[in-house]
């Protein structure tokens, strides 16, 4: 199909990337839940000490009441109207717990708790019960039919119009009129399924009509009808057989997790309640200056040494450089972060540069050039430690790569031509030599992420590291696998472009793939 | 041939260096209780002979330490002691002579922490934490990534699609990050549960080294010639192919070790690492963290960590150019 092999080595590669990303997703979603003691119910419980129903909520929130990874009995609509039942005869109608619980289910329950009604006969003992529920729903709907008189003929008037295909009928004509609006909001959340079909697949007229209805019958004020409905659609819908086989496999923590993840809604901190996705907004362009700063840095310095070191390789000065990159090698980075800010940063010797954050007080808002020079004399402590490392490692490779390339007969014969020894070093070796180097580049990424988290701590500055680490200080759950899942994904990201990049430049990588 | 590999070792400057130092380290951890120990190496009390009480804490000397024994000994009543070099335990807080964190004086030579504790001592017991996590998680890296990588290579088809998905996945996570993860999940983890999960993240490059390593020299003769005298999988794997694969390994594993101990140290930096009151360089160095002006605790432990790395750094170059023909 595709001609082109380096087409297709792509191609192969990015189709090898989705097990790895299923992978790390699953890693990362064990890695909370199998920790021990349910973090994330502890975790929840901490953060919103809202009483007992915020709880409840957050658990659903969260997909908590469902099993880990596999579902041996989804649960649709069936099983919660059976559920309620089994409460309410157990309570006897005493408690209002259960009743309480047939008012939240409202009209989507009535068809199963009506046919309880009629298996139970005139003189059952669990009548009681099921007809205070009923009762208590019916006082919950008043749009619904009379709130009083005899409930049979409630029921007898309210059960045709609760069909499944009467209300898909009516949820297929939204936005014609305002009659199925007004009809399908005075069946509450009987009518959530096909009026949910019209909000979020609907188009036009009919999308903004069931979109109105929705938001009337759940009471959910702003967006996130979308969010909303891939939790509670299990609660309104009776699964079909096929529905239910596969609801072994996705009616779980993991299969609604990594819904919600591919989807991008990341949920809310625990900590403060923001949205997942701006804090990660917010933090990532800032993690991302400082990688790719110290990246770029050490690539432009790395090549000209490695080269440099390769060329006069074994005189005195170059010597002295190998040693100087090697120690460079060995410093641990928050060790020099530490020194540096020892020297540099005001409470020792020198007070060079500022050590804390990415702006000054007060210069956060100013413009152009002040900003510009305020921020890069904050940067310039943190960038030279996140750099150094890397230039060390790639130097090393640089030089490495360049003494090999330099012993190859066609520099030998480019020199033998006559030509200069600049022309045959940059000319002629180096485009080879480059390649190990760039093809590192991919590599660095993951350094740079886990080298954030302790380099940003030192400086405080408000990145992905900064983030992290608050984070796991708070067990701040959503947050710490948002931000899990996002640095391997854009590992994975750099490992591929690498990847691709060396598959570019050397015609010799692909052809090894061609044979699988 | 392997005792030429280590002439030649030995006959570089870095391997001999590196030697030299990992050498002083590996003292240094095994003798903390005689270099410094709030108790003596050998003592006398009340006719009772005492040795090492430092490392046995038998219940008789609970109450005592050396400063208050200097005091009490009676040399008449046949009493004697030998002091450590320094006598000052790790995790005692003696008396205190200046607000902790002290300045280096003749009392105490690196000064104290922010407890008012020995920083030599804790520096001297802190190297056993560091080379204990450094070597155990490396063994059990090495185990993993051997194993696996082994088997993926000589076996080949669905097993190595397996492994090297397995090994992407590994290779994908910032190690750091995972560890950080794990150790910020797990409430109480101890010395142990640092070399479990380094040891459990960073199997991932011998892995594929090894990988490479037994694919090709599974096609070579020597092993196809052991499978024609009726060799086993198992047998070729471990006596023909995993000899032959182990040079990088070793090179690799050398500057596995000075990751690991750059990521414990940095584990405890952050607060995530060994358990206090235990003593580890990456815990104090993180004392200079919040004590900016006490520059003891910043030179110090980091001045250890330096060592330590640059030791294991120059072994791994070294072992790379012994093993290298063309030098």
């Amino acid at each position: 199909m595709i001609r082109s092999p380096l087409a297709r080595h792509a191609v192969r590669r990015v189709a090898l990337a989705v097990p790895t990303l299923l992978g790390i997703a699953l890693v990362t979603f064990g890695l909370v839940h199998l920790a021990p003691g349910d973090p994330l119910d502890a975790g929840a419980a901490g953060a919103l000490s809202g009483g007992k129903r915020a709880g409840e909520e957050v658990r659903r929130l969260y997909f908590l009441d469902l099993p880990l990874f596999i579902n041996p009995r989804p649960r649709g609509l069936g099983q919660r109207v059976e559920r309620l039942a089994a409460a309410l005869e157990r309570d006897g109608g005493a408690a209002a717990g259960s009743v309480a619980a047939a008012v939240r289910c409202g009209t989507v329950c009535v068809p199963g708790l009506a046919r309880r009604l009629s298996s139970e006969g005139q003189g059952g003992a669990g009548r009681g019960p099921v007809v205070a529920a009923l009762e208590a729903v019916r006082r919950k709907n008043p749009a619904a039919g009379p709130t009083s008189g005899d409930l049979d003929a409630w029921l007898a008037a309210l059960l045709p119009r609760l069909e499944p295909s009467a209300l898909d009928a009516m949820g297929q004509r939204l936005g014609q009129g305002p009659g199925d609006e007004r009809a399908l909001a005075a069946l509450g959340s009987a009518a959530l399924p096909a009026v949910m079909s019209a909000a979020l697949d609907g188009e036009g007229q009919r999308r903004a009509a069931g979109q109105r209805v929705a938001r009337a019958i759940t009471g959910h004020g702003g967006g996130g009808l979308d969010e909303y409905w891939y939790r509670a659609r299990r609660d309104h819908v009776t699964y079909g057989a096929w529905e239910r086989a596969a609801g072994v496999l996705t009616e779980t923590r993991f299969a609604r997790w990594l819904g919600r993840l591919v989807t991008l809604r990341l949920g809310h901190s625990f900590k403060d309640g923001r949205p997942v996705s701006a804090k990660l907004a917010e933090a990532l362009p800032v993690t991302l200056l400082l990688s790719l700063l110290s990246l770029a840095l050490a690539y432009l310095l790395a090549v000209p040494l490695g080269v440099y070191g390769a060329v006069r390789r074994g005189d005195r000065a170059e010597r002295a450089l190998t040693v100087l990159l090697f120690t460079l090698y060995s410093m641990p980075p928050f060790w020099l972060a530490m020194l540096l800010i020892l020297v540099f940063g005001g409470v020792g010797l020198l007070s060079w540069f500022p050590i804390y954050g990415l702006a000054s007080p007060g210069l956060e808002q100013a413009g152009g050039l002040t900003w510009l020079v305020d921020r890069a004399h904050h940067l310039v402590l943190p960038v030279v430690c996140l750099t150094y490392g890397s230039l060390a490692v790639l130097s090393r490779y640089q030089r490495s790569a360049m003494l090999e390339v330099l012993e190859q007969e066609y520099i030998r014969s480019a020199r033998a031509r006559g030509l200069g020894e600049a022309r045959v070093v940059l000319g002629h070796a180096l485009p080879n030599a480059l390649l190990p180097t760039v093809t590192l580049l991919g590599l660095q990424l993951p350094y740079l992420i886990s080298g954030s988290v302790i380099i940003e701590r030192i400086f405080n500055i408000p990145g992905m590291g900064m983030l992290t680490f608050q984070a796991f200080l708070d067990r701040d759950y959503p947050v710490i696998m948002a931000v899990s899942v996002l640095a391997a994904a854009l590992t994975l990201l750099g490992l591929m472009l690498a990847d691709l990049a060396q598959a570019a430049l050397d015609p010799r990588v692909h052809l090894e793939g061609e044979r699988s | 041939m392997r005792a030429r590999g280590t002439r030649r070792l030995l006959g570089l400057p870095g391997g001999r260096l590196g030697l030299a130092a990992l050498g002083a380290l590996a003292l240094l951890a095994l003798l903390a209780d005689l270099i410094a120990s709030d108790l003596p190496v050998a003592l006398r009390l009340d006719g009772e002979l005492y040795l090492l009480p430092a490392a046995t804490r038998p219940a008789a000397l609970q109450a005592q330490d050396n400063q208050r024994l200097r005091r009490e000994l009676q040399p008449g009543r046949g009493d004697w002691a030998v002091f450590p070099l320094c006598e000052y335990g790790p995790e005692q807080q003696p008396a205190i002579l200046a607000p902790p964190p002290a300045p280096p004086d003749g009392v105490h030579w690196l000064g104290t922490d922010d407890r008012g504790r020995d920083v030599f001592a804790r520096l001297v017991h802190g190297s056993r934490v560091s080379l204990l996590v450094g070597f155990a998680s490396v063994a059990l890296h090495l185990l993993l990534g051997v194993s696996l990588g082994l088997v993926a290579g000589y076996m080949g088809g669905r097993v190595d699609f397996a492994i090297s998905r397995l090994i992407e996945l590994g290779l994908t996570f910032p190690a750091f990050f995972l560890i950080l993860v794990i150790m910020a999940l797990l409430e109480r983890g101890s010395i142990w549960t640092v070399v479990l999960v380094l040891g459990l993240t960073r199997w991932t490059d011998v892995a594929r080294l090894v990988r490479a390593e037994a694919m090709r020299l599974r096609t070579l003769d020597f092993v196809t010639a052991a499978r024609v005298c009726g060799a086993g999988p198992g047998r070729i794997m471990l006596r023909h192919v995993l000899p032959n694969a182990m040079g990088p390994v070793w090179v690799n594993a050398a500057f596995g070790v000075a990751g690991a101990v750059v990521a414990e140290a940095a584990l405890s930096f952050l607060g995530f690492g060994v358990p206090p009151p235990t003593a580890s360089w990456g815990e104090l160095l993180s004392q200079g963290y919040d004590f900016p002006h006490a520059w003891w605790l910043v030179l110090c432990p980091g001045a250890m960590l330096f060592v330590t790395v640059t030791a294991m750094n120059l072994l791994g170059d070294a072992l790379r150019d012994a093993g290298d023909p063309r030098l």
